[in-house]
C-alpha cells in the first residue's frame, strides 16, 4: 500500500503518523494532511503487564490534542501560581481528586498529584476513554507534539520519510530474474529428454517444403518390391523385338600369346616351344583366380552343380589351386549384376589349325623359368592315382620299381551314373605319350598328370602330381595348351581330365578321371 | 538591550519573539514579585538537584552571549537579591523584562545540560510514588531534598515555608517542572507560564 509513515520515538512514547500517498498529493500537499492518521503509544516502566495505552485520531485530532497538553501546561501544571498556592496545602492525591478530568468532545487534562495526570480522550479513539499518564510520559508527549507540529510547519515531516523503496523493489526483482533464469538453465541441463507424444496433428506450414528426417528409417524387413513397369498403350501393341542371339564362347583355353613354353621332349630336348600366357595386356587384378577368395571361387571351369564325387569330395579339402585364365569363366549359372553386354560380332578369330605333325622336340637349353609364363596352366600334384586304368607299355622297358611315397594307394573313383567309364581319348593319349616316354629318364617313384583335354581334343590344362613330375616335364613331349592331340569329346561332354602315368619302366598308364 | 544579543540567545534556545511581551501586559508588582521569587527557587533546585553553583550560570550566560546581562557574580546576585523572598531583600527591588527573559534563557540551558540528571530523579519519585514510598529513600533524591530544604532555610526569610512537608513539596514540584523547561519548548513554556502568571495577576 502506497502509505507514508513517520515515526516519532520517545522514551514513554511513539508518536506515529500516517498518510496516504495519492498523485493529488503531488501538487497538492494538503492532501496528505487531511489523509493524515496518528497514533501515539505509551510505555511504562511500571505498568508493563498491563495493557498498553495507545490513543489514535486524524489530523485535526492531533492538533486538539497538541493544544490541550500546552494549555494544560503552560496555564496549570506549569504555572508559578499553581506552585506558590498548591505547595502549602495539597498532596498529589488531593490533587487528583479536585481536579477530575471532564469528558468532552476535545481531550484534555487534568493534574493527579505531581507525577500523575489525567488525560480525558474525548473524541480521540483511545484504548481506555481516560489515560493517566506519569511526568515523563507527559513530557515525552508533550515533546512528540511539539516536534510534529514543528515539521508540519516547516513542512518536512515527509521529507525523512523513506520513499518508496524502489531501489530494493529493483534489486529484488534482478535477483529473481536472475535466480529464475539460473534455475531454468539448470533445469533445462538436467532435465531428462523424453520424446513428446502428442495426439494433435503436426500442421506444416503451406509454404514451407516437408522437413526430412534426419536419421533414416530404420530397415524394413519386407523386401523390396520389384518393379513392374507397364509400358504405355503405344508401346505395348508394338511387336516385342527378339533378344540378340548369345555368342558362343569358344570352348578353349585362352591361349598365351606371349612367352613360350619349351617342353621336352623324350630325349630331354625341347621338341615345341609353347607360347606362354601373355600377363602384358592383361592386369594381374583381372585374373579372377587372384583376386576371389579359394571359397568363393569356383573350383574349376566346370560348374559345381554337375560336378561328379571325386576324391577330393570324399577326402580331405583339395589343396587351392591355380585356374588359368580361360578356365575361370563365370558359369552361366552365376547372375550378373552388371547389365549385359551388346552381342559381340560372330568374328572371332578362328582357332589355329592344329597340325597332325609329330612333337616337336624342344631345345635341350630350355630351363626351369620358362614354366613361369605357364604356370597357371600346371597345378601342383595333389590327386592320387586311380585305379582301372589303361596301361600300355612302353617299347622302352623299364625296370621295376617300388611304389613311392607319392604313389599312395589310390581311392577308387566314383564316376557318376551316366558318365562312361572310359572314353576313346584315354587310349589316344595313352599311346601318344607311349610313343614318345624314354625310361632311361623317368624317375624310379615314376611320374604322373593330370590332363584336361577340351570338348574339340584340345589340351586345356595339364598338372603334375609331384615334384618329380613336374621335373620330368621338360623330358615329357606334352603337347601344346590349345592344340588338340586326340580327337574330339562326345557331343554332351565338354571336357575330360585324363591321368597319366608313366613308370621307371616306360610303362604309359592312362584311365579317365573325370568326365563333364 | 541589544537586539542582536538576544537573537541569537533565542536561536540557541529554541526562543521566538513570542517572548517578548507586549506593553499592554506589563505585569503588576504582585505579578512581577511572584515572577522573581518563582525564577529564584527554580534555580535554587537546580542548585540544590545537580550541585550547581555561580560559575556554572555564569557560563551558561556566557554560553548564550548574556553577559551583558550576566557578566560576572555581581550582577548576578543583584538579580538573585530582587526575589523579595530573600532574607537581604533590601537592595535590588526590580527586574525587568530583559533580565527576566535572560534568566528564563539561562535556567532552560541549565535544565537541558542536566536534562538525564532531572529525568532519573522523576523516574525516581514516579516510582516512588507508585510504590506509595518516602522519595527520600531514593538517594538521589534525598539528598535533592535535603539540599533544597538547607538552602531555601538558609536563603529565605522563615516566614515562607517554615513547614519541611512543604519545602518538600515545592522541592518535587520544582523537579517535575525542571523536566518539562529541559525539553526543546522549555523556554517558551517557562515564559508563557510566566506570562500567564502576569496575566492573572
Amino acid at each position: 500500500m502506497l502509505t507514508l509513515e513517520r515515526r516519532f520515538h520517545f522514551a514513554t512514547c511513539s508518536l506515529i503518523v500516517r498518510a496516504r500517498r495519492s498523485l493529488q498529493a503531488l501538487w497538492n500537499p494538503a492532501a496528505l494532511t487531511r489523509s493524515l492518521i496518528w497514533e501515539i503509544r505509551f510505555s511504562s516502566l511500571f505498568h508493563g503487564e498491563s495493557e498498553p495505552m495507545v490513543i489514535k485520531g486524524r489530523a485535526h485530532d492531533i492538533q486538539q490534542l497538541h493544544q490541550a497538553v500546552n494549555h494544560y501546561l503552560t496555564s496549570t501544571f506549569l504555572s508559578p501560581a499553581a506552585v506558590l498556592q498548591t505547595l502549602p496545602s495539597t498532596s498529589p492525591q488531593e490533587a487528583a481528586s479536585s481536579s477530575p478530568a471532564t469528558a468532552s468532545t476535545a481531550p484534555t487534562l487534568a493534574a493527579r498529584g505531581l507525577v500523575a495526570h489525567d488525560l480525558a480522550c474525548g473524541s480521540l479513539v483511545g484504548s481506555q476513554p481516560q489515560l493517566t499518564l506519569s511526568a515523563t510520559q507527559l513530557a515525552d508527549l508533550a515533546s512528540a507534539l511539539d516536534t510534529y507540529a514543528a515539521a508540519q510547519q516547516a513542512q518536512t515531516l515527509w521529507q525523512r520519510t523513506q520513499p518508496f523503496p524502489w531501489r530494493p523493489i529493483a534489486m529484488g526483482s534482478v535477483m529473481v530474474t536472475l535466480m529464475g533464469t539460473a534455475g531454468f538453465v539448470y533445469w533445462q541441463r538436467n532435465r531428462p529428454i523424453a520424446p513428446v507424444i502428442s495426439s494433435a496433428p503436426v500442421e506444416t506450414p503451406p509454404n514451407r517444403p516437408p522437413v526430412l528426417d534426419v536419421l533414416p528409417p530404420p530397415p524394413l524387413d519386407v523386401p523390396t518390391p520389384l518393379p513392374s513397369p507397364e509400358l504405355p498403350d503405344d508401346l505395348a501393341k508394338l511387336k516385342p523385338i527378339a533378344p540378340p542371339s548369345g555368342v558362343t564362347a569358344p570352348n578353349r583355353p585362352g591361349v598365351p600369346d606371349g612367352g613360350v613354353i619349351r617342353l621336352p621332349s623324350t630325349d630331354g630336348q625341347i621338341q615345341q616351344q609353347l607360347p606362354a600366357p601373355s600377363t602384358a595386356s592383361r592386369p594381374p587384378t583381372s585374373r579372377p583366380t587372384v583376386s576371389r577368395p579359394p571359397v568363393s571361387r569356383p573350383p574349376t571351369s566346370r560348374p559345381p552343380v554337375s560336378r561328379p564325387a571325386s576324391p577330393t569330395s570324399t577326402g580331405a579339402t583339395p589343396p587351392p589351386t591355380r585356374v588359368p585364365p580361360a578356365a575361370t569363366r563365370p558359369a552361366p549359372t552365376q547372375p550378373r549384376t552388371t547389365p549385359p553386354l551388346p552381342p559381340s560380332p560372330p568374328s572371332l578369330p578362328p582357332t589355329p589349325s592344329v597340325p597332325s605333325l609329330p612333337p616337336l622336340i624342344a631345345q635341350a637349353d630350355s630351363d626351369a623359368g620358362i614354366w613361369a609364363g605357364n604356370e597357371s596352366a600346371v597345378e601342383t600334384p595333389s590327386t592320387p592315382d586311380k585305379p582301372g586304368a589303361t596301361t600300355v607299355t612302353a617299347p622302352i622297358s623299364l625296370p621295376d620299381i617300388a611304389p613311392s611315397a607319392r604313389s599312395t594307394p589310390p581311392q577308387p573313383s566314383k564316376p557318376t551314373a551316366n558318365a562312361p567309364t572310359t572314353i576313346p581319348q584315354v587310349t589316344e593319349v595313352q599311346q601318344y605319350f607311349a610313343q614318345r616316354s624314354r625310361s632311361s629318364l623317368v624317375p624310379t617313384a615314376g611320374v604322373a598328370y593330370h590332363l584336361t583335354v577340351g570338348a574339340d581334343g584340345t589340351l586345356v590344362r595339364f598338372r603334375p602330381l609331384d615334384t618329380a613330375s613336374t621335373d620330368y616335364l621338360e623330358q615329357l613331349s606334352m603337347p601344346r595348351l590349345g592344340e588338340p592331340f586326340v580327337s574330339s569329346l562326345a557331343s554332351p561332354h565338354r571336357q575330360a581330365e585324363i591321368r597319366l602315368d608313366v613308370n621307371s619302366d616306360g610303362q604309359v598308364t592312362t584311365r579317365l578321371n573325370k568326365l563333364q | 538591550m541589544d537586539s542582536s544579543t538576544d537573537s541569537v540567545a533565542d536561536f540557541k534556545t529554541g526562543f521566538s519573539g513570542e517572548l517578548e511581551l507586549s506593553p499592554l501586559q506589563t505585569p503588576g508588582v504582585e505579578a512581577l514579585a511572584n515572577i522573581k521569587t518563582h525564577l529564584d527557587v527554580v534555580l535554587l533546585a537546580l542548585e540544590s538537584l545537580a550541585g550547581l553553583g555561580s560559575e556554572a550560570i555564569l557560563g551558561a550566560a556566557a554560553a548564550l552571549e548574556l553577559q551583558h546581562i550576566v557578566s560576572d557574580r555581581v550582577s548576578l546576585w543583584r538579580l538573585r537579591q530582587s526575589n523579595p523572598q530573600r532574607q537581604s531583600a533590601s537592595g535590588r527591588k526590580t527586574l525587568d523584562v530583559s533580565e527576566t527573559r535572560a534568566l528564563v534563557l539561562i535556567i532552560c540551558h541549565l535544565a537541558q545540560e542536566h536534562q538525564m540528571l532531572i529525568r532519573r530523579a522523576v523516574t525516581l519519585l514516579e516510582q516512588m510514588t507508585h510504590q506509595s514510598k518516602d522519595p527520600y529513600r531514593a538517594a538521589l533524591l534525598g539528598d535533592y531534598l535535603d539540599r533544597f530544604s538547607n538552602t531555601y532555610m538558609e536563603r529565605m526569610k522563615s516566614s515562607a515555608l517554615t513547614r519541611p512537608e512543604h519545602l518538600n513539596h515545592l522541592a518535587l514540584k520544582l523537579l517535575v517542572d525542571l523536566l518539562f523547561y529541559g525539553s526543546p519548548q522549555g523556554a517558551r513554556r517557562l515564559w508563557l507560564a510566566l506570562f500567564d502568571l502576569a496575566a492573572l495577576a
